[in-house]
């Protein structure tokens, strides 16, 4: 009866050790095929080569943001930025036109991590027939180059790292007619710093279409050059506010207003007096003035003389015209800190 | 004999005929009285010549004209954008008149039939396919004997009218989309729709579909679908539906039948139901293509008012339910209650306080098909969980409500929800009436400790394959209270128009991100209160508030009223958009209080700036924020502008015995320097 009794409770046991062990493996089971690999383990399955599909495995990991990659997503982003350039390729073929917001957000972040040897593969994207390939593959350029890692603005190109993509831009501007791969190209062009290539971006101030033409303007805000402020002088007429809005930030920005200060004295002076074009080059001054108060920098005397000169000059020209008069008080106060 | 008999049938007929037709007249006749429910004493609105004065001086002193609000915002093209989506992005005036000319049609408006056919007019892809050249052959019902004369004609109208729009739609829209879509989208549709795990990144059980991307077979098919000839097909239905209805309510005596009754009609089962309390339980064998329902307190369970199959589901293409008198109960775990899938569901209760609770895609639902509940009157409560109450998707979605104080709870996509050419319409004419969408699903990962309400006026795209559709909220009278999370209040996202209209009232409207007008990437929204003093409160991202290439508007024209939001809101646009947030009498207090970005606000990005505007015309206002005052205006930078025009602008004449104002004229005085529309030279 006893040995009844024992080899009862003995069955509930090796029963209760047998669910445990089912149940635990199951979870085991489970947690192999849901959780996502870590790149260690990717790296060391593909070999001292990964193949593409280890890459792409990497790629998606570092682009999926939901609660199962948290632990692989960043880890997986550093591997492929160590792979380097050589092994962009698959992920550009796969997701260079991606329409997944988290795919494209994760493309950049790598390419830019990569540097200008990125240039190297996504160059031959920029021939593609797709013009979302195209279009990203312009702007993916223009980040990684040589010029656009430069801290300081008024670093001047053109650098010899970035003469392919020079070359490329150069030759795609000629034959390309679709305005949003034009749009990403003159941003990219501008950020090479290159002054020659103010002449270049300055005709697609005239063109017909406001996109095109606002980044006409963007592009040349990032060339320090006088040439490049002159002909953003020119997109003050613009015929869209958004591109005159444009062109006052580029001119006021400090490294571009240094460079032809004297000459934005000169024409607010010589402006017809309330006019449009005059409250905004007033507005340039004026933006010029406090970035360099806010960045804790220091400003000529002479510049404050000539801008107090201005005022003094204008002031009388403002009478029963609320808003001018808002406009030169404003300017007044920027440089009144000084 | 029998021959007599015969004659005598036929002359009843006759007879009968005839008086139905003179009822219907008089019925029509009828319709260009007054309404039931007399409007509130609103002209059509629209903005003032004043206010538009002050809008181009507050642009005028940031340097810009009306001209330079169009600058470009459609940077994605897709087949499926609405030209009112596409021109008040163009033109951010445009959203304003669009959605004051439906709010003044809306206002006078009864038979659904016009709402539907004037939404036909939002979509312009009429496809070529013509009517079937032959009608269905009918076939006389057999009525009981306790099925009275008067409403038999009635009935076999209906009965046609459904069997005509089951063959219209047959030919015209699942013809056009061909079996293979239909198939696909049946399928699609469950796995978006009635998954356990609702969120961006998709059901685990469904195929992995992109994030931000459309399984090309959906777009495919969301491109063929005729949405116009949809909606016409619904329309000519709902006429008729919502005419029978009349006539079957003066003779609810004709009903004698103590039992309901079945009856087959060309268009499948009829059910006809007693002027008793009866208990309607769905039976898949004998599913009611046309139900009436002449008394009584009702009670429904199942799918009732639902229309289309979905895999899984047996259900007519086409369904009819009229349900004439008494306080009655609705409710199904599924589908139903107005719901079009795939179909056209239309539901008429004309009386008593009633109530209504369904799962998913119900009350007023359509996707891929048309949906329309109307009750007419009683104090009612609404209860459904996603796409409800007026939500459409590739069709439209109409919950219209006639009178009484009512409560609508939605969790998400409702009450006035539009997706991917889709129209969702909630629709309120009197009453105290109580909106709430919430409480149920995550906002993940963006705003994780909030919740998603994407509704109460509310349009989504799906980013970036398929622009948004149109979703409408309009409440005609009454003090209501609007209460939701993430995404409402006349607010949308991704190439829609999210529009909610308040007519009259002391409202209360509260959210907490993305609302009270407010357009969020390249897209649209806008609220509009028309009287009463209302109060607003929001986190922030609301209140006449646009980001990424939007438009946001927040219109109020009376009342003393108070704006709250803590950041990033009246008249603030971010990330090169419009936003305007105008206000036109009554004594005003705007409050917010984080990083100085409200009262009118924008910034720089990408390269260039956005238009934000605030402006009140009238009254004694106050700020939080130093830059305003009550009579002043105010601008830090050449891309955001606020004006409270002062008192003193205005020439008042005042009648001189009574000392009441006659009428009153913006004068701006010329020493502004602000001179004209085109501003300065």
């Amino acid at each position: 009866m006893h040995a009844i009794k024992y080899l009862s409770s003995l069955k509930w046991w090796l029963f209760s050790v047998i669910f445990t062990v089912v149940a635990f493996c199951s979870t085991a089971v489970k947690a192999e095929t849901t959780e996502a690999r870590s790149p260690e383990t990717i790296l060391s399955e593909a070999g001292d080569v990964p193949d593409d599909d280890a890459v792409l495995e990497l790629f998606r990991n570092a682009s999926s943001w939901d609660a199962k990659h948290v632990d692989v997503r960043y880890p997986s982003q550093d591997a492929l930025v160590e792979l380097g350039a050589d092994y962009l390729e698959p992920v550009l073929k796969h997701y260079l036109s991606s329409t997944d917001i988290r795919r494209r957000i994760t493309l950049n972040t790598v390419v830019n991590l990569i540097g200008p040897p990125a240039a190297v593969p996504l160059i031959p994207y920029t021939r593609s027939e797709n013009t979302v390939e195209r279009s990203n593959a312009f702007a993916l350029l223009g980040a990684v180059s040589a010029a656009a890692r430069q801290e300081k603005p008024e670093t001047v190109g053109p650098f010899d790292e970035d003469a392919d993509i020079s070359k490329t831009l150069a030759e795609a501007l000629t034959t390309e007619s679709d305005e949003e791969v034009l749009r990403t190209m003159l941003t990219s062009a501008g950020r090479l710093r290159d002054p020659s290539w103010v002449s270049r971006i300055k005709p697609y101030l005239d063109h017909s279409s406001e996109p095109v033409r606002l980044h006409a303007v963007i592009g040349l805000s990032f060339i320090p050059h006088s040439n490049a402020a002159t002909a953003l002088m020119k997109a003050l007429d613009d015929s869209m506010g958004s591109v005159r809005q444009a062109a006052v930030f580029a001119l006021s920005e400090p490294f571009m207003c240094h460079l032809y200060y004297d000459n934005l004295i000169y024409a607010l002076k010589n402006t017809e007096p309330g006019h449009r074009r005059q409250l905004l080059m007033l507005d340039v001054l004026t933006r010029y003035f406090k970035t360099i108060q806010d960045s804790e920098e220091s400003v000529s005397e002479t510049q404050v003389e000539a801008a107090i000169n201005l005022y003094n000059l204008l002031i009388p020209k403002s009478e029963g015209n609320d808003i001018f008069r808002y406009y030169l008080a404003r300017m007044k106060t920027a440089v009144s800190h000084w | 004999m029998n021959k007599l008999v015969d004659i005598v049938k036929t002359c009843l007929g006759v007879i009968c005929a005839a008086m139905v037709t003179l009822i219907a007249a008089g019925t029509l006749f009828a319709a260009d009285g007054p309404p039931p429910y007399p409007p509130p004493d609103l002209e059509p609105g629209g903005l003032t010549e004043a206010e538009l004065q002050v809008i181009d001086l507050a642009l005028c002193s940031i340097l810009l004209d009306r001209s330079d609000m169009s600058f470009k915002k459609d940077y994605v093209d897709d087949p499926f954008r609405l030209e009112a989506v596409q021109k008040s992005l163009d033109d951010p005036l445009f959203l304003v008149s669009w959605t004051y000319d439906w709010d003044a049609f809306l206002l006078d408006t009864q038979p659904l039939d016009a709402i539907i056919r004037r939404a036909a007019d939002e979509f312009d892809d009429m496809s070529d396919t013509a009517d079937p050249s032959r009608p269905p052959s009918f076939h006389s019902l057999e009525f009981p004997p306790e099925i009275g004369i008067e409403v038999r004609p009635i009935i076999e109208r209906l009965d046609r009218a459904v069997a005509i729009a089951g063959q219209r739609l047959e030919t015209r829209v699942f013809g056009v989309l061909g079996d293979e879509s239909l198939e696909f989208i049946r399928s699609w549709l469950v796995c978006r729709f009635f998954s356990d795990q609702l969120d961006d990144y998709g059901n685990p059980e469904c195929p992995v579909e992109e994030t931000y991307g459309a399984d090309p077979r959906f777009l495919e098919a969301l491109e063929k679908i005729p949405v116009h000839d949809l909606l016409l097909i619904a329309a000519d239905l709902t006429k008729v539906v919502e005419e029978s209805a009349e006539l079957l309510k003066q003779h609810t005596d004709a009903f004698q039948n103590t039992e309901p009754v079945y009856i087959q009609g060309t268009s499948g089962w009829i059910a006809i139901g007693t002027t008793d309390a009866d208990v309607w339980v769905w039976n898949p064998d004998k599913p009611p293509v046309i139900l009436v329902e002449p008394g009584g307190d009702d009670f429904y369970r199942g799918p009732f008012g639902a229309a289309g199959s979905l895999h899984g589901e047996q259900l007519p293409d086409v369904t009819v339910l009229i349900d004439l008198e008494g306080d009655d109960v609705y409710v199904s775990r599924e589908r139903g209650q107005g719901s079009g899938c795939l179909g056209i569901a239309v539901v008429v209760d004309m009386d008593g306080n009633d109530i209504w609770r369904a799962g998913r895609m119900s009350q007023g639902s359509g996707v891929f098909g048309v949906g329309i509940l109307r009750d007419d009157a009683g104090n009612d409560v609404y209860h459904a969980d996603l796409h409800v109450q007026g939500a459409g998707f590739a069709g439209l979605g109409l919950l219209w409500n006639g009178g009484g104080d009512d409560t609508y709870r939605g969790a998400m996509y409702a009450q006035g929800f539009g997706y991917p050419k889709g129209f969702g319409l909630l629709a309120d004419r009197d009453g105290n009436d109580s909106y709430f969408a919430g409480g149920t699903y995550h906002s993940w990962p963006t705003w994780g400790s909030y919740m998603l309400s994407c509704s109460q006026g509310f349009a989504f795209g799906m980013r970036p394959v398929a622009s948004g559709g149109i979703g409408f909220l309009h409440d005609r009278n009454g003090n209501d209270v609007y209460n939701a999370d993430v995404f409402s209040q006349g607010s949308s996202y991704w190439y829609g128009i999210g529009a909610l209209v308040d007519d009259a009232g002391n409202d209360q409207f509260s959210a907490q991100v993305y609302s009270q007008g407010a357009g969020i990437h390249l897209s649209a929204g806008i609220l509009i209160s028309r009287g009463g003093n209302d109060n607003f409160s929001c986190d922030h991202q609301a209140q006449g508030f646009a980001h990424d290439y939007s438009v946001g508007w927040l219109i109020n024209e009376g009342g003393n009223n108070n704006y709250s939001v803590k950041t990033n809101g009246q008249g603030c646009a971010v990330t090169n958009s419009v936003a305007v947030l105008l206000d036109r009498e009554g004594n005003d207090a705007y409050l917010t209080w984080e990083n100085n970005k409200g009262h009118g606000y924008g910034e720089k990005i990408r390269g260039f700036g956005n238009i934000g505007l605030q402006i009140d015309m009238q009254g004694n206002d106050v700020y939080s924020l130093d830059i305003a005052e009550n009579g002043g205006w105010w601008t830090l930078h050449s891309w955001y502008a606020g004006i409270d025009v002062p008192e003193s602008w205005w020439h008042i004449e005042t009648d001189e015995e009574t000392g009441e104002e006659i009428s009153r004229k913006l004068v701006i005085p010329d020493d502004t320097g602000w001179r004209s529309v085109s501003c300065m030279p």
